[in-house]
C-alpha cells in the first residue's frame, strides 16, 4: 500500500521528478481524495490486487494503480479500463518486468475494443495513434506510470533501455467499430456487449502509405513488406506479433474485396517470411545456437509470424488518403506475449485469480523477496 | 505556503532483504560445473572457453551445459534443484542487455541459495544496473564477472582471449583461491 507524505504544494512536480517517480512530464497531485475517488470510478477496494511480478517480489494494488492513473491525468470513468491493461500486463506470459527494462525499449500498447471506448470518449479516428485526446492519452500514461513505478525501474535504475520511442510516454489505441468486419475481440471470442484491453510490448509503430493501389493484394503486400523489414529485431526469428492497425481506405480495399480479417490475418503471417538472402544483403547475421530460432527451410526462408492469431488486426483512423500502420512487438513473443483481458464494469469486481484474472505465484513471490 | 498529502507512487519501502549469504567456496580440484546458457548468440561458446580454462587450471571434474528456453526468465526453482542435485558451481550468462543480465544474474543469485556458489557473466554496460539490480534482491557487491561488450560480433579468437583473460576473475568467485592462485581441494 502506498504511504502518504505532506509536501509545498508548490514543489510537487520537482519533487516527484527528482524522486524518479515520473516520465518526466508534469503530474497532477496523488491526494488521498482524488485517489478514492478514482478507485471508486471501478468501484475497487484500494487493497485489492490487480497481480503480480514475481522475479522483483512486488504485487499490484489497486491503489498504487490509482495513484498512477490520478498522476496520469485519468478521469475516474476510464479506471476500468486502466484496471483491465495492467491486469493483462501483470499475466506472466506478458512478462513486465523484461518488457520495462529492456535495452529494447518496449512501449505498453493498449488496444481497446468495445462500446466502453466510445462511452468514455475515447478516440478512434483521425489522430487515433497520435495525441489530442485525453483519454487515449492518460490511460496509455496510466498504465506506463503504474508499471514503472511498481517496478521501480527510474529510481533503482534498472531500465537498460537504449533508445526507446515516443510511445513510452503513453501509448494507446481504440478500435473503430469496423463497417462490414467482426470486431477484434468478437475475433478473440467476447461478445458485442464486451470491452476488451489487449496489451502488445512493441517497437515503434511504422506508417503505411498506400495511395495509388486499391486492389486487396496490393493493400495487403504494402502491409507484408513492413513486417518482414531485415532490420527490426523480431524479422526472421519466429515470434513475431504485429498490431496491424488499418486506415478505413485499407481496411475497405480489403474488405470489398471479400477478404475476412482471418484471411488478412492468414495471408500477412504467410507474406512475412524472409528470405535469409534478405537479412543478409540488410548487413544482418543469423542467430546460430542460440535461443532464436534462425534456420532458413528449403526455399531459404525464415519464418517471422508464427500463426494467423499473432497478426492483431483492427481498423483505427480518419478518413482520408490510404495510411495504416503496422506495429512490431519489441522482441520475439517468447520474452513477451500480448495478452487480452475483459474490462470489468462498475460493480462487477474483479475476477478470482486464475486464467482470466491476476496471476499470482505466492512461492515465487517468497523466494524472490 | 500550502501543503498537501500525497500518496508515494511506489512501493512503500520495507525492511531491506536480508543480505544473501553466498554459498560456502571450495577448491574447483575436482568440481561439477554447469553453465546455464542463456542462448544470447556466442554465449555458449564464450562460456565454454571460460569453462575450458577453468579446467585447464584449477582441474575441473566435468562440465554440464544447461541451455534456457529464453533468455528473458530466470530458472525455475525445480531446474534450480535439479542442477544443485548434479553440479558444484554454476556459471550464468550471459549478460549483454538489460532484461538478460538481470534473469542471468537471477540465475546466479538462485543457484547460491540453493548452496551453489556461482557467477554471473556481464558485459560492460550493464554494471551499474547489474550493481542495483543486485542490491534490490538482497545481494549488495554480489561479484559478477565482467568481460568487454559487445560480445555477439567477436570472432572465436577473441571470444578465447576474453576466456583467458577472466578466467582467473570466475575461478576467484566460484572458489576460494585467490584469483590466479590453484588451490588443493
Amino acid at each position: 500500500m502506498s504511504d502518504l507524505l505532506t509536501l509545498e504544494d508548490a514543489d510537487l512536480q520537482d519533487y516527484f521528478n527528482n524522486e524518479g517517480w515520473t516520465d518526466g512530464l508534469p503530474v497532477i497531485a496523488p491526494t488521498p481524495v482524488r485517489v478514492t475517488a478514482m478507485l471508486a470510478g471501478a468501484e475497487l477496494d484500494g487493497d485489492e490486487l490487480l497481480g503480480s511480478v514475481s522475479t522483483h517480489g512486488v504485487a499490484m494494488s489497486a491503489q498504487h494503480a490509482a495513484v498512477a492513473a490520478v498522476m496520469a491525468g485519468c478521469r475516474p470513468d476510464y479506471f476500468p479500463v486502466v484496471v483491465a491493461a495492467l491486469g493483462a500486463a501483470l499475466d506472466p506470459a506478458f512478462n513486465l518486468a523484461v518488457a520495462c527494462t529492456s535495452t529494447g525499449g518496449a512501449s505498453i500498447l493498449v488496444i481497446v475494443s468495445g462500446p466502453l471506448a466510445d462511452e468514455i470518449g475515447m478516440n478512434a479516428r483521425h489522430n487515433a495513434l497520435a495525441s489530442g485526446n485525453r483519454a487515449n492519452a492518460t490511460i496509455g500514461r496510466s498504465v506506463r506510470l503504474a508499471a514503472t513505478n511498481l517496478l521501480r525501474t527510474k529510481v533503482d535504475g534498472i531500465d537498460g533501455t537504449s533508445l526507446g520511442h515516443p510511445g513510452k510516454y503513453t501509448f494507446c489505441v481504440a478500435e473503430r467499430e469496423p463497417t462490414t468486419w467482426t470486431t477484434l475481440r468478437g475475433d478473440l471470442g467476447y461478445g458485442p456487449e464486451d470491452t476488451t484491453v489487449t496489451v502488445l510490448g512493441a517497437a515503434a509503430p511504422l506508417q503505411i502509405a498506400n495511395h495509388l493501389n486499391g486492389t486487396a493484394e496490393g493493400v495487403a503486400a504494402s502491409l507484408a513488406a513492413a513486417m518482414r523489414v531485415p532490420s527490426q529485431f523480431t524479422t526472421g526469428k519466429g515470434g513475431a506479433q504485429y498490431v496491424v492497425v488499418l486506415g478505413p481506405e485499407h481496411e475497405a480495399a480489403l474488405a470489398g474485396a471479400g477478404w475476412s480479417r482471418r484471411h488478412v490475418q492468414s495471408w500477412l503471417r504467410a507474406h512475412s517470411e524472409v528470405a535469409a538472402r534478405e537479412l543478409a544483403d540488410a548487413g544482418i547475421g543469423l542467430e546460430v545456437g542460440s535461443h532464436h530460432s534462425m534456420e532458413p527451410d528449403e526455399r531459404g526462408m525464415l519464418v517471422t509470424v508464427e500463426s494467423d492469431e499473432d497478426v492483431i488486426v483492427l481498423t483505427a483512423g480518419g478518413a482520408g488518403a490510404g495510411w495504416s500502420a503496422v506495429v512490431p512487438n519489441w522482441a520475439p513473443k517468447k520474452h513477451s506475449s500480448s495478452v487480452t483481458r475483459r474490462v470489468r464494469l462498475r460493480g462487477e469486481g474483479l475476477p478470482p485469480c486464475g486464467p482470466d484474472g491476476c496471476v499470482i505465484d505466492w512461492d515465487a513471490m517468497e523466494r524472490h523477496s | 505556503m500550502t501543503t498537501i498529502d500525497v500518496y508515494r507512487p511506489v512501493p512503500t519501502a520495507g525492511e531491506a532483504p536480508p543480505q544473501l549469504v553466498l554459498a560456502e567456496r571450495r577448491s574447483l580440484a575436482g568440481a561439477r560445473l554447469v553453465i546455464i546458457n542463456n542462448g544470447k548468440p556466442r554465449t555458449g561458446e564464450l562460456l565454454g572457453a571460460i569453462a575450458a580454462e577453468l579446467t585447464t587450471r584449477y582441474s575441473l571434474g566435468s562440465v554440464q551445459l544447461f541451455s534456457k528456453p529464453s533468455a528473458s526468465a530466470p530458472i525455475t526453482a525445480e531446474q534450480a534443484l535439479a542442477l544443485a542435485t548434479t553440479a558444484d558451481v554454476a556459471l550464468t550468462g550471459l549478460g549483454d542487455c538489460a532484461g538478460c543480465s538481470a534473469c542471468s544474474l537471477q540465475d546466479a543469485l538462485i543457484m547460491e541459495r540453493n548452496g551453489r556458489p556461482a557467477t554471473v557473466v556481464i558485459s560492460e554496460p550493464f554494471q551499474s544496473l547489474i550493481a542495483s539490480f543486485s542490491s534490490k534482491l538482497g545481494a549488495l557487491g554480489y561479484p559478477v564477472t565482467v568481460v568487454p561488450h559487445p560480445v555477439s560480433s567477436r570472432s572465436s579468437d577473441e571470444l578465447a582471449r576474453v576466456a583467458a583473460q577472466v578466467a582467473a576473475t570466475v575461478a576467484g568467485h566460484l572458489s576460494d583461491v585467490r584469483a590466479g592462485v590453484p588451490s588443493a581441494r
